[in-house]
C-alpha cells in the first residue's frame, strides 16, 4: 500500500494558503502541512491597516475560519520555525527540536522588512508593520493625532500612510531609492505621485538620507530621526519601509541556490529536484530578460503559490512574468496599485 | 562509599582509569588517543592553523589576567593585537557554541584583542630561550610567515637574518590592510616584540637576480638553511572575454590591481578615485578598497561577485561594515570588456551574468555564465581585486611547484632544494594571515630539526584535575557581545582612524564567560555511579544517555554510543563528550560526586 | 469581586509522575480559593511516586459554584509532551495549550505538542 505524498509548505501567507488549497483540490488523498512562525493561521497581510480602523480581534482577521483548514485536511503548525531544510534527506528541522519529512516541498516565507544598514543600530527603535502584533503594538504607540515617520515609503508603507492619514494621525515621509518600491519610477510620475502624497497631508522630505534614530526620553514625542544635513524630524513613531528583503537564512544549508532570494526556474523549481519556492522570497528567471527577477504584490504571489502547487501535482506552467505593474492615482486622490489590487 | 574512603589505588593503575581522585597532580601524557581527544573535544584549537590554545586564553581572562592570556596567545600565535583585529577567524566556525541549538559562537578573535588592549602597559613578554645553536638562517619577506618563523627561529637558539623588499616589515599587514581596520602603532609594537629576540632585519633589500641584490645563490651558500617566505605579491590579472591575459587593464586609464592600488599607498603615494567606483573581487582585498574608495571621496561604490555574498570568503562582519557605508554588493556577474572612451578614460564594464554551478573546495560555488545575458555598468573607476599569486622571477635555480604554481614542500616544508624551505602564501597561495602564522611555526620547526639533526619539541597533553565546574549555566544564556564600531558618519573620511573601537574590561569579562571551556573533560567514574538518573534530570541539553555500551575505535579511542532506553540494558551512564556544554550541572547533583573535571591542554615539551 | 463575575475556567496539567504536576494543581487550587473563587478538581495519577505513568490534575475555577469539571478544559499546560500529546483535543476552540518550545532532545514529526494544536486552539510557548 504506498503512503500518501506528503507535501509541506513553510510559510502560511498568500502563496501558502493558495498553494495548500489548490493540492488539496488536485489531489484529496495527499498529506498537506503548513509551517508559520506565527502564532495565527493565514490572514492577508494587506489588512492589516484595518487595525486603525477599530479592528482589534484576530479572530475577524483571519482569512478562513479554523475549522477550514481541519475540514480541507491541512495539518497547520504554528509557532513553529524552521531552523534547517536538508534537501538530500528530505526533512526540515524546526527550532524546538523537531524534524519533519517531506516528499515535495514549497518555500513561500516570504520577506522581512529591509533595514538600510547605517541604520542598523537603531532597529530597536523602530515599529515594523509585517504581523498583527507589530500592527497593534503600532495602535498602542501611536497616540491619537500623532506623527509616523516612514524612512522609504514602499507600497505596504505607502497603504499604511493613506490609511493613517485617513483615521487622523500625521505622516512625515522621507523618500530613497525605495520610495514605491516594488514599482520603480523616477522623474515627472514620482512628482506626481509625491504631490498626491503632500496632497492628501503626508509631510515628503526628498534627497536627505536619515543617519540616526534616538529616544527622547520624557517628554513627547518619542522619536528623532537625524537626517544628512542635520536636520532633525520629530515623530512618535518610526518605521523602515524600504522594500522585502527575503528570509532564506533557513535555506542555506538546503543546497539550492540563493541569490539575494531562492533562484527559481519559470515553474517555480528551485535547482534541488523536490523543492519549489513562491512569492517574495523568490526570483524567478526571466528568459528575455536573462535575469533572476523578484514579482512582489498580492496578486502576484498568489498566482505563484497556485501554480507551484499544480506543477507540484504534476503540471507543467510556466509562470507568467510578463503582467505589467501599474500605479495610478484614482479620483479621490489616493495612490492606487497592482500591488494591492485585491 | 563516600570518596574519601575509597580505597588505595591498586598498583598497576593505568591512565584510562586515571579518572579516580587518586591522582591529585598534573600529568603528561604523549598517548595519541589523549592529544586525540583534544583535538575532538576543543574545536576551536583544532580549527586554529597555529594551534592557539582558545579555552585558556579565555579562561585566563575570565581570571582578569589580561598579560597571561596575551602570553598564552603569543606561545601559537606572535602578533596577537593583530590577529585580533584582522583574523578570518576559523575558530569561530567551529565553535561549540554556535552549533545548532547552543546559540552563537563565542567572540574568540575580539577577545583576543582584547587581552592585548587591556594588558598592563608595563606587560613583560614570556620568552623562554634556548642555547645559542650556532646555526644561522636566511629569511626572504618579512611578512606574517616570516616574522612568526623567525621568532621562533630565534627563540630556538638560531641567528636568523631577515631581508625584505619594502621600506617596512609585515608583507601584507603593513601595504595591504588599511589603516582604519589595522593600526600602524600596534603593528609596529608587535613586529618589534616579534624580532627583539635577535633577529637581524634588513628592509629595502631584494633577493633577486638584479643589480644591487642578493642572489639566492648567495645566500644558500652563507647561510645553513633559507626560507622562502615571499608570499603572493602580485595581483591576478583579470581575464576579458577577447583578452585572456588581461592587458586591457593595463591600457585604459582608471582602471587598476586592487592589491596596487593598497601596496602603492601605503608606500605613501596620493591616491585617487572617481565618483563612481566599481570593484571585481570577493575577497578582503576587494573589500579594503571598496571601503578605501569611500574615504578617498566615492560616491557611488559597487562591488561585483561572480557568486554570490554566501559564498565568498569574507567574514559576515566586513561585508556588513562596507553595507553600512553604503558599499552595494551585487551578485552572479563576470566581467567581459572594458570600454574606454575616446580619451582612453573608462566608461564602463560589461559583465556577463551568472548562475551558480557545482561546488568548489572550502565551501565556494562555481559560476557558469548565461548565454546572451550581458550587461553594462557605467562607473569612472574599476579596481581588480580577483585574486593574488606568487612569483618565482627572484629564483635563481629550478624549484619544484605543485600545480597551483606555488613552492611544492614536503612535511618537514623543504622544497625541492636541499636546506631551502618555504612557508606562507608562497606555499599555499593567496590565503589569511593566521595560516601564514600557524605555517610559519611549522616549518620554523621543520628547519630546526632539520638543523640540529632530531627534532627537539614534541607535543604532548598536560592532564590536571579540576576541583570544580569553572562556570555557571546561567552564562550560557549572555547574549554575544558585539565589537562596538565607529559610527559610520565620523568613519567618512579617515583612513587612519580606526573603525572597531574594542572591547572594555567588563564587555570582555561577560564575552569571556560565554566560552565553555570545552577542554574541561567532564567523565563519569562508571564504578560509583548508582544509576539515580540525577544528572539526567538536570541536564540542559541531550548530553548524558543511557548506553548499552560504547564502540572502540581501532586505535582505543572511544568511538560512538550504543544508546538503549531499555533499563534492563542499560550498562552506564555516559556523558557524551559532543554534546556535553560543560555547565557543571550534573557535577553539583551527583549524590556520590563520582563525576571528575579534568583540563586537557595541547603543550610542546622538550625532548 | 464584581470584575470576576462570570468567571468559569478550567485548567488541565497534565505531565509525568514526579514533575511536581498534582502539586501545582494543589497551588493553583488553594490560591484560587483564597482568591474567592468557588473550585472544583480532581487528579488523575498513576502507582509509582516517580518516574512513570501520566498525572494529569484538572481545576475549574468558578465564580459561581458547580459540581463537575468541564467536557473540554479551557487551558492546557503540558509539562511532558509524550503524555500530553493525547489531551491536546480536550481543549475547546479557542482556548490555548501552554508548552514547552526549547527541549532538549530531538523528537520526530509529530512527538512535540505543538503539533496537536488545531488551528482553533491558541499554542503558547
Amino acid at each position: 500500500m504506498a503512503t500518501a505524498l506528503h507535501h509541506v509548505i513553510i510559510g502560511t501567507g498568500s502563496a501558502g494558503f493558495g498553494a495548500a488549497t489548490t493540492l488539496r483540490a488536485a489531489d484529496a488523498s495527499c498529506r498537506i502541512t503548513m509551517i508559520t512562525m506565527s502564532s495565527l493561521p493565514f490572514y492577508n497581510r494587506y489588512d492589516l491597516p484595518d487595525v486603525f480602523r477599530g479592528q482589534h480581534d484576530w479572530r475577524e482577521l483571519l482569512a478562513v475560519a479554523p475549522a477550514h483548514y481541519e475540514e480541507l485536511g491541512i495539518t497547520l503548525r504554528r509557532l513553529s520555525r524552521v531552523v534547517d531544510v536538508d534537501g538530500v534527506r528530505q526533512t526540515i528541522s524546526l527550532a524546538h527540536q523537531e524534524v519533519i519529512a517531506y516528499d515535495r516541498l514549497l518555500v513561500c516565507a516570504g520577506g522581512r522588512a529591509y533595514v538600510p544598514e547605517n541604520l542598523s543600530d537603531a532597529v530597536e527603535l523602530m515599529h515594523g508593520f509585517g504581523s498583527f502584533e507589530a500592527a497593534m503594538r503600532v495602535h498602542a504607540d501611536l497616540p491619537k493625532g500623532g506623527t509616523a515617520i516612514m524612512i522609504g515609503g514602499d507600497m505596504i508603507g505607502i497603504d499604511l500612510a493613506l490609511t493613517l492619514l485617513d483615521a487622523g494621525y500625521r505622516v512625515t515621509l522621507v523618500t530613497n531609492q525605495q520610495t514605491f518600491w516594488p514599482h520603480n519610477v523616477d522623474g515627472d510620475e514620482r512628482d506626481r505621485l509625491l504631490a498626491a502624497l503632500s496632497a492628501k497631508g503626508t509631510k515628503v522630505v526628498e534627497d536627505n538620507r536619515p543617519i540616526g534614530v534616538t529616544q527622547n526620553n520624557g517628554s513627547m514625542p518619542a522619536r528623532t530621526v537625524t537626517l544628512e544635513d542635520g536636520t532633525e524630524i520629530e515623530g512618535n513613531i518610526v518605521m523602515s519601509f524600504c522594500g522585502l528583503a527575503p528570509t532564506v537564512e533557513f535555506m542555506l544549508g538546503a543546497g539550492v541556490d540563493i541569490e539575494r532570494g531562492i533562484l527559481v526556474d519559470p515553474e517555480l523549481h528551485t535547482t534541488n529536484g523536490s523543492i519549489r519556492a513562491a512569492g517574495d522570497i523568490c526570483q524567478i528567471w526571466h528568459d528575455e530578460e536573462k535575469a533572476y527577477k523578484f514579482y512582489h504584490g498580492w496578486k502576484n504571489v498568489r498566482v505563484m503559490g497556485e501554480l507551484a502547487a499544480r506543477n507540484m501535482s504534476g503540471a507543467h506552467e510556466a509562470f507568467d512574468a510578463d503582467a505589467k505593474d501599474q500605479l495610478d492615482i484614482d479620483k479621490d486622490g489616493n495612490i492606487r496599485s497592482t500591488f494591492w489590487a485585491h | 562509599m563516600a570518596r574519601h574512603e575509597r580505597m588505595a589505588p591498586k598498583p598497576d593503575l593505568d591512565r584510562r582509569t586515571a579518572n579516580r581522585a587518586d591522582r591529585t597532580e598534573a600529568y603528561y601524557s604523549d598517548d595519541t588517543r589523549d592529544i586525540g581527544w583534544v583535538r575532538e573535544n576543543v574545536p576551536c584549537q583544532t580549527a586554529c592553523p597555529a594551534g592557539t590554545d582558545i579555552p585558556a586564553y579565555i579562561w585566563a581572562i575570565m581570571q582578569d589576567k589580561h598579560g597571561r592570556s596575551y602570553e598564552i596567545n603569543r606561545e601559537a600565535n606572535v602578533l596577537p593585537g593583530v590577529l585580533g583585529r584582522i583574523c578570518s577567524r576559523p575558530c569561530e566556525d567551529m565553535c561549540r557554541h554556535g552549533w545548532p541549538g547552543n546559540g552563537e559562537p563565542v567572540n574568540i578573535c575580539h577577545l583576543k584583542r582584547a587581552a592585548a588592549d587591556l594588558k598592563d602597559r608595563g606587560h613583560r613578554l614570556n620568552e623562554s630561550l634556548y642555547a645559542p645553536s650556532g646555526k644561522t638562517v636566511a629569511i626572504v619577506g618579512a611578512g606574517p610567515a616570516g616574522i612568526a618563523a623567525a621568532h621562533d627561529l630565534s627563540l630556538l637558539g638560531h641567528d636568523v637574518k631577515l631581508f625584505e623588499r619594502e621600506d617596512e616589515p609585515g608583507g601584507m599587514l603593513s601595504y595591504g590592510i588599511p589603516e582604519f581596520r589595522l593600526p600602524r602603532d600596534i603593528l609596529r609594537e608587535e613586529l618589534h616584540n616579534a624580532l627583539r629576540l635577535g633577529v637581524d632585519l634588513t628592509t629595502d633589500v631584494t633577493v633577486g637576480n638584479g643589480d644591487g641584490e642578493v642572489s639566492l645563490a648567495e645566500l644558500r651558500d652563507v647561510f645553513d638553511a633559507v626560507l622562502l617566505a615571499t608570499g603572493c605579491m602580485a595581483a591576478t590579472e583579470l581575464p576579458l572575454r577577447d583578452d585572456p591575459s588581461g592587458a586591457a587593464a593595463d591600457t585604459i586609464a582608471n582602471v587598476e590591481y586592487g592589491f596596487d592600488f593598497l601596496l602603492e599607498m601605503h608606500r605613501g603615494a596620493q591616491k585617487q578615485v572617481g565618483k563612481r567606483v566599481a570593484v571585481v573581487g570577493a575577497g578582503f582585498t576587494a573589500l579594503d578598497c571598496a571601503r578605501v574608495a569611500r574615504r578617498l571621496g566615492a560616491e557611488q561604490i559597487t562591488i561585483h561577485l561572480r557568486t554570490t555574498e554566501e559564498y565568498i570568503p569574507v567574514t559576515k562582519e566586513e561585508v556588513f561594515e562596507a553595507k553600512r557605508e553604503s558599499v552595494a554588493l551585487h551578485g552572479l556577474r563576470t566581467p567581459i570588456s572594458l570600454n574606454a572612451d575616446t580619451n582612453g578614460q573608462l566608461r564602463s564594464v560589461e559583465f556577463v551574468q551568472n548562475r551558480l554551478g557545482g561546488w568548489r573546495q572550502n565551501g565556494r560555488r562555481k559560476a557558469i555564465a548565461i548565454n546572451d545575458s550581458e550587461f553594462e555598468v557605467e562607473c569612472d573607476t574599476l579596481l581588480v581585486a580577483i585574486g593574488q599569486k606568487t612569483v618565482h622571477d627572484f629564483l635563481d635555480t629550478e624549484l619544484k611547484l605543485d600545480r597551483w604554481n606555488n613552492a611544492a614542500i614536503d612535511e618537514t616544508g623543504m622544497t625541492s632544494l636541499e636546506g631551502v624551505f618555504a612557508a606562507g602564501d608562497y606555499v599555499k597561495g593567496a590565503s589569511t594571515v593566521i595560516e601564514a602564522v600557524g605555517q610559519g611555526r611549522e616549518v620554523a620547526m621543520g628547519i630546526d630539526t632539520w638543523l640540529m639533526g632530531k627534532p627537539r619539541r614534541k607535543q604532548s597533553v598536560r592532564i590536571e584535575p579540576v576541583e570544580e565546574p569553572l562556570r555557571e549555566r546561567a552564562f550560557d544564556f549572555i547574549a554575544r557581545k558585539h565589537m562596538p564600531t565607529e559610527g559610520v558618519e565620523e568613519r567618512s573620511d579617515s583612513l587612519t582612524r580606526e573603525v572597531e573601537t574594542g572591547f572594555d574590561n567588563d564587555v570582555a569579562f561577560e564575552e569571556a564567560k560565554r566560552c565553555y571551556l570545552c577542554n574541561l573533560n567532564y567523565q563519569i567514574d562508571v564504578d560509583n555511579c548508582i544509576y539515580c538518573r540525577a544528572c539526567i534530570e538536570v541536564a540542559p541539553k541531550n548530553c548524558i544517555k543511557l548506553v548499552e555500551g560504547i564502540q572502540l575505535r581501532e586505535d582505543g579511542t572511544y568511538g560512538a554510543l550504543l544508546e538503549t532506553r531499555e533499563w534492563d540494558h542499560v550498562g552506564a551512564i555516559w556523558i557524551d563528550n559532543n554534546e556535553c556544554i560543560r555547565c557543571g550541572a550534573c557535577y553539583y547533583v551527583c549524590p556520590t560526586k563520582c563525576i571528575s573535571i579534568k583540563r586537557n591542554t595541547l603543550v610542546m615539551r622538550d625532548l | 469581586m464584581k470584575d470576576r463575575a462570570g468567571t468559569d475556567i478550567q485548567i488541565a496539567i497534565c505531565g509525568s509522575a514526579g514533575d511536581g504536576t498534582i502539586a501545582a494543581g494543589d497551588i493553583m487550587k488553594r490560591a484560587a480559593a483564597r482568591m474567592g473563587f468557588k473550585v472544583i478538581a480532581f487528579d488523575l495519577y498513576p502507582a509509582e511516586i516517580r518516574g512513570f505513568g501520566k498525572c494529569i490534575s484538572r481545576i475549574r475555577i468558578s465564580s459561581e459554584q458547580t459540581y463537575s469539571l468541564k467536557r473540554q478544559s479551557d487551558v492546557l499546560v503540558s509539562l511532558n509532551d509524550a503524555h500530553a500529546i493525547p489531551h491536546a483535543a480536550e481543549v475547546r476552540d479557542f482556548g490555548a495549550v501552554v508548552f514547552e518550545d526549547t527541549p532538549i532532545a530531538r523528537v520526530p514529526e509529530g512527538g512535540h505538542i505543538s503539533a496537536h494544536v488545531k488551528p482553533a486552539k491558541f499554542p503558547t510557548p
